[in-house]
């Protein structure tokens, strides 16, 4: 096993031996090392796990739970046997079930629950099966609903659904044969996507989200040549089979950048012509203003795509690019390894499911500022504009009128906390990653404290976009993690997040302040910053110092304001007006 | 003239083995590998295949050779693990017993 590997511990009621074997095997990432507990021990397991004393525990498995429902609730056993009963009573046993999940979750990184499914050819009252109370799907319907209530808001926990895993094998996901010969309910096709889903679930869980789909126009967005049609003819809407599919796959677009997928363009037309074609032909479903940026122009679409994604301050790694042409596409698969490039269907009308087949955009959390992500970048072009009028960059940092709000690590915030954690790589410290769970641990840990920083200014409100950790321990503070969203990176905050640390270090008697940099392949603006933030620092530019006998100036042109809490956002203090702020301890 | 059609024989069945095989590497560690060749061991002495990827094993070629020739067959009948039988000792041998098998119950 690779001191990298990711552990699981599959827990089932049933053999999951196969999964194992398809999950440690498979080439994808993450690498897994798995251990299978006894199958039909899975309440045992659930209390055994209640035993250990999490702050001792590692934590580091991801458990992952897949049950029969008949074994593992008895009232539905009863059911299939077509008993007679009583829906509270066997709902009362989903919400025992899951509180031994919730209890057993606290040795866990994630826990991983399966929703529970009936094979196709248990017919239970037939016709009537999903109508009637007593019927088998009808009590499933409820069961699982009652599970999801129970655990939906748990941080760590996340529900699969196996029905998409027997959908996808067809009439052999199913098999007697394989339950009587190996104890699985499940053919091979079935345990396979298992395994693929889970892996898809780690990476997901892991912060690996793609952020920006470059798209190509031309028989892509929609059909035609539109310099050499016009944009009157181009074959979109209408009463044409392909028309309507190019309007879906346009349709399936939007509702991905709804979600805060940034959309942009990388098109070998005439600019003024194909924004002509977006602006003015009646039935595009995507405008200009839908895309956070754009090149439209005869240069190779690999440089189009670094350009566009430095211009929105992504790395390619969070790049998707989808092209018709399997020319352009292995041009970008060759120059840009990092960016996915999917395969694309020659068959138009399969554009959009293929696109919503995409797991690249699944999110382990789903917070204000991914919705409202694409209507940050339209801020940030309006920024742009305004730093281009400027005569100096002070006075267009004066001009921005940035305000900076500091807030503890709180219930409301901390699943974008724990998602700022593990998605941003640029302007990192240490780039260390934490489940939302373990990063509560760590902060009830010691004397710490964890800050959370929203951004806004004349634009706009950029949201909760900067983490600052702290660690005191006697003389010395530390700052663990300093982490800034590339979307405000430039605008003093990061000034401002080392002043708020000075301050907080200054109140809780510590001679010197410290950060460690630790390097990785992406965070070079970090060190940059840091070598620059008046910190003194080691020769090799690791461990940055600040005397806590001088202050550490605020930047004049951020406007500073501690939150109390979260529940309580409207009451702000300024920070030099509460001395008195002691280490949170979060429930 | 309507012609009878042609059973499958073991040069049929024996890519059907093969593809079961290449299934079932999926499950195993990449240099545990076995080679699709007619006579890649799969039961007896000097087989990888433990119990559960036998019975993995089986299924799945069930299930692949009523996708391909539209019949059902049930390998675990007649103790196939037998060394008088020796039915599933190589690919070769499990590919001639399916072939015979198809053939009965034409």
């Amino acid at each position: 096993m690779k001191s990298t590997s990711i552990k699981i511990e599959l827990i089932s009621d049933f053999n999951l031996q196969t999964v194992a074997n398809y999950l440690e095997n498979s080439e994808s990432r993450p690498e897994v090392a798995v251990h299978v507990a006894p199958f039909g021990q899975v309440v045992p397991t659930l209390l055994q796990a209640n035993d250990v004393d999490p702050s001792k525990s590692e934590r580091s498995a991801v458990a992952v739970i897949w049950t029969a429902p008949a074994a593992i609730i008895p009232a539905f056993a009863d059911a299939v046997q077509s008993k007679p009963v009583r829906e509270e009573a066997m709902l009362g046993e989903v919400r025992e079930f899951a509180r031994h999940i919730i209890t057993a979750k606290d040795r866990f990184r994630s826990v991983l629950v399966c929703a529970w499914t009936l094979p196709r050819w248990q017919r239970g009252l037939g016709l009537l099966d999903l109508q009637k109370p007593s019927g088998l799907r009808n009590l499933l319907l409820k069961m699982n609903l009652e599970l999801i209530s129970m655990l939906q808001d748990i941080p760590g926990v996340y529900i699969l659904n196996p029905q998409d895993w027997i959908e996808a094998a067809g009439k052999t996901a199913n098999s007697p044969k394989s339950w009587y010969l190996t104890k699985t309910p499940y053919g091979a096709e079935v345990l396979k996507q298992a395994a693929v889903e889970i892996k898809s679930a780690l990476r997901t869980i892991a912060g690996e989200t793609r952020k920006l789909i470059v798209v190509d126009l031309d028989d892509t967005m929609w059909g035609g040549v539109v310099g050499d049609i016009g944009w009157e003819n181009l074959r979109i809407g209408g009463h044409d089979h392909a028309g309507e599919a190019f309007v879906d796959f346009q349709r399936a677009l939007k509702s991905l950048r709804n979600r805060g997928i940034l959309l942009a363009i990388a098109s070998k037309n005439t600019e003024s012509v194909a924004l002509q074609a977006l602006r003015q032909h009646p039935e595009m479903m995507l405008r200009p203003e839908d895309f956070a940026c754009w090149r439209i122009n005869w240069q190779d679409k690999a440089a189009n795509i670094i350009e566009i994604a430095a211009e929105l301050r992504l790395g390619l790694q969070s790049v998707v690019f989808i092209d018709d042409n399997p020319v352009e596409r292995a041009r970008v698969r060759e120059a840009l390894p990092e960016v996915l490039v999917p395969d694309w269907p020659n068959d138009k009308t399969l554009a959009a499911s293929s696109l919503l087949a995409l797991e690249c955009f699944d999110s382990a959390q789903i917070t204000n500022e991914d919705q409202a992500r694409a209507g940050m970048y339209a801020d940030e072009h309006k920024r742009d504009e305004l730093k281009s009028e400027m005569p100096t960059v002070e006075h267009w940092l004066s001009s921005l009128q940035t305000k900076v709000s500091v807030e503890e690590l709180n219930s409301s915030n901390r699943a974008r906390v724990a998602q700022l954690f593990n998605k941003t790589n640029q302007m990192n410290l240490t780039t260390r990653r934490m489940s939302e769970s373990e990063l509560v641990d760590w902060a009830n840990h010691g004397n710490r404290k964890v800050l959370a920083f929203r951004v806004q200014d004349r634009f706009g409100d950029s949201g909760l976009t900067g983490i600052l950790t702290l660690d005191f321990n006697g003389e010395t503070a530390t700052i663990a993690d300093h982490i800034l969203s590339c979307r405000v990176m430039g605008r003093r905050v990061e000034e401002t997040m080392l002043a708020v640390a000075a301050e907080y270090s200054a109140r809780a008697g510590s001679e010197k302040l410290i950060a460690e940099f630790i390097p990785t392949a992406k965070n070079k603006p970090c060190h940059e910053f840091w070598m620059r933030s008046g910190f003194t620092h080691d020769a090799a530019g690791h461990i940055f110092t600040w005397d806590m006998a001088k202050p550490y100036a605020r930047p004049a042109t951020v406007e500073l304001v501690f939150a109390q809490d979260a529940a309580n956002s409207e009451e702000k203090t300024n920070l030099a007006l509460n001395p008195a702020i002691e280490p949170a301890v979060i429930s | 003239m309507n012609s009878t059609p042609k059973l499958p024989g073991y040069e049929d069945v024996l890519p059907v083995v093969y593809k079961a095989l290449d299934e079932l590497n999926q499950q195993r560690p990449r240099n545990q590998r076995l080679t699709a060749s007619p006579d890649c061991v799969l039961f007896g002495e000097s087989s990888s295949l433990n119990s559960l990827e036998l019975s993995n094993f089986i299924v799945l070629i069930e299930q692949l050779v009523n996708e391909q020739f539209g019949t059902e067959i049930d390998l675990t009948e007649n103790d196939p693990f037998s060394p008088e039988s020796g039915h599933m000792r190589t690919a070769a041998t499990l590919a001639a017993h399916i072939s015979n098998l198809l053939r009965e119950q034409a």
